[in-house]
């Protein structure tokens, strides 16, 4: 029961903070990626700043520890093609989904092709690279 | 001569399990460090299949006790 | 509809990534989600084993004397001196596809409520945006940046192992050197292909 009402009020307080801040919109991300306006960008630094004191508190608070996670070797190549589809969709996949919510229909195809590329993923990684797969899920 | 390293050491949650205890690296011994190829875990990583947390090296299932 | 002040936008951003850790002992990451689903289309359930640090213990050891005979493992304390982590690991529980699902639904609800305090929510095909539908023209063609643009997003987020919420914010802010990499490169590619835009379109 406490998952699901972390994992639903996560959800939706992140969806929502999204919308607001405009990261749903694609000219909004546009503008960012080309440096028109550096809103969007300066919401993203300071999240990180506001992060890394988090983290300090809470590991000086609970003593929780994380291990360093080694480098994964899709990880260029990969976050490289994932930029060129946020860049061209203006959404990653939460923001998809966000999207999906205010209306805007055309984040159904993105989605698609999210799954697809996924799944696309999945397949080649059997096929052919077959390194060690880790997820940014944390067990 | 040792013979490689298993090189999806990293992130597995099995070797985590086997550098923790003394008692256990046996089967760091026998297998990451060692024959890795006959590991039932690397064998689903290489794969790309995921890896149950609890298969054992040996193909052996954790159970709770 | 007004957009937050950056600094708003940070703090909400970082409070949702703490409230997600405090609550569920994980890092807020998205594209994990999706693949995990996928997985489980492509490979069936993941039979589950939660143990304590005791249980687990235990079942190591009998496993160990089973497959190495009774002499491998004698009753030795942990290696580790430091108290919190005398215990030892534990096996935890992955996350249930209707879990992954529940959030995804959730952050679609965060759009429409966001959308319906804003007098909507109106409906529209493609996506809404001057700049977008300057670019990309008539249904076809937007539709078909949208659907490649969505696979190079699925593809390439599962080839790195995450994406702006699990390595932009939740892996940076945690000095992880992979996140960090990530996100340069996804950043960096985000900026030279919209220059490309606007430099061919």
């Amino acid at each position: 029961m406490r998952e699901r009402v972390g994992v639903a009020v996560t959800g939706v307080v992140f969806g929502f903070s999204l919308s607001r801040i405009g990261f749903s919109s694609w000219d909004e991300v546009h503008r960012m990626f080309t440096f028109a306006d550096l809103r969007l960008l300066f919401t993203f630094m300071s999240a990180v700043v506001f992060l890394t004191l988090a983290w300090i508190a809470i590991a000086r608070l609970t003593g929780a520890t994380w291990a360093p996670r080694n480098l994964h070797p899709g990880t260029l190549a990969g976050g490289a093609l994932f930029g060129i589809g946020w860049a061209l969709s203006g959404a990653c996949p939460s923001i998809a989904m966000v999207q999906l919510g205010e209306g805007q229909l055309g984040a159904g195809l993105t989605l698609i092709g999210i799954v697809a590329g996924n799944w696309l993923y999945s397949v080649v990684h059997e096929r052919w690279f077959r390194w060690s797969a880790a997820s940014c899920v944390d067990a | 001569m040792a013979d490689e390293t298993c090189p999806h050491m990293q992130g597995c949650e099995m070797y985590e399990i086997f550098t923790f205890s003394e008692t256990l690296a046996v089967w760091k011994t026998r297998y990451c460090q060692g024959d890795f190829k006959r590991c039932e875990r690397f064998q689903r990583s290489a794969r790309g299949q995921p890896v149950p947390v609890n298969l054992l090296p040996n193909g052996h299932v954790l159970e709770k006790p | 509809m007004q957009h937050w002040p950056w600094f708003v936008g940070g703090a909400a951003l970082a409070g949702v990534c703490v409230f997600h850790w405090l609550t569920l002992r994980r890092m807020l990451a998205v594209s994990g989600r999706f693949t995990a689903m996928i997985n489980r289309a492509r490979f069936g359930p993941e039979k589950q084993v939660e143990m304590t640090a005791e249980e687990l213990r235990a079942a190591m050891l009998a496993a160990t004397r089973e497959a190495f005979g009774p002499d491998a493992a004698p009753d030795a304390p942990p290696t580790s001196t430091k108290p919190e982590a005398k215990a030892g690991p534990t096996l935890t529980k992955q996350q249930s596809a209707g879990m992954h699902l529940l959030f995804l639904v959730a952050l679609l609800c965060g759009g429409l409520v966001s959308a319906f305090l804003a007098g909507g929510p109106s409906f529209s095909g493609g996506l809404r945006g001057e700049l977008f539908n300057g670019f990309f023209g008539g249904k076809a063609s937007s539709a078909a940046v949208l659907l490649f643009g969505g696979v190079l997003v699925g593809f390439g987020t599962r080839m790195a192992a995450g994406c702006t919420s699990g390595h932009g914010l939740c892996g940076v802010s945690r000095f992880q050197v992979g996140s960090l990499l990530a996100t340069m490169a996804f950043f960096g590619t985000g900026v030279l292909t919209s220059l490309l835009l606007r430099w061919l379109l």
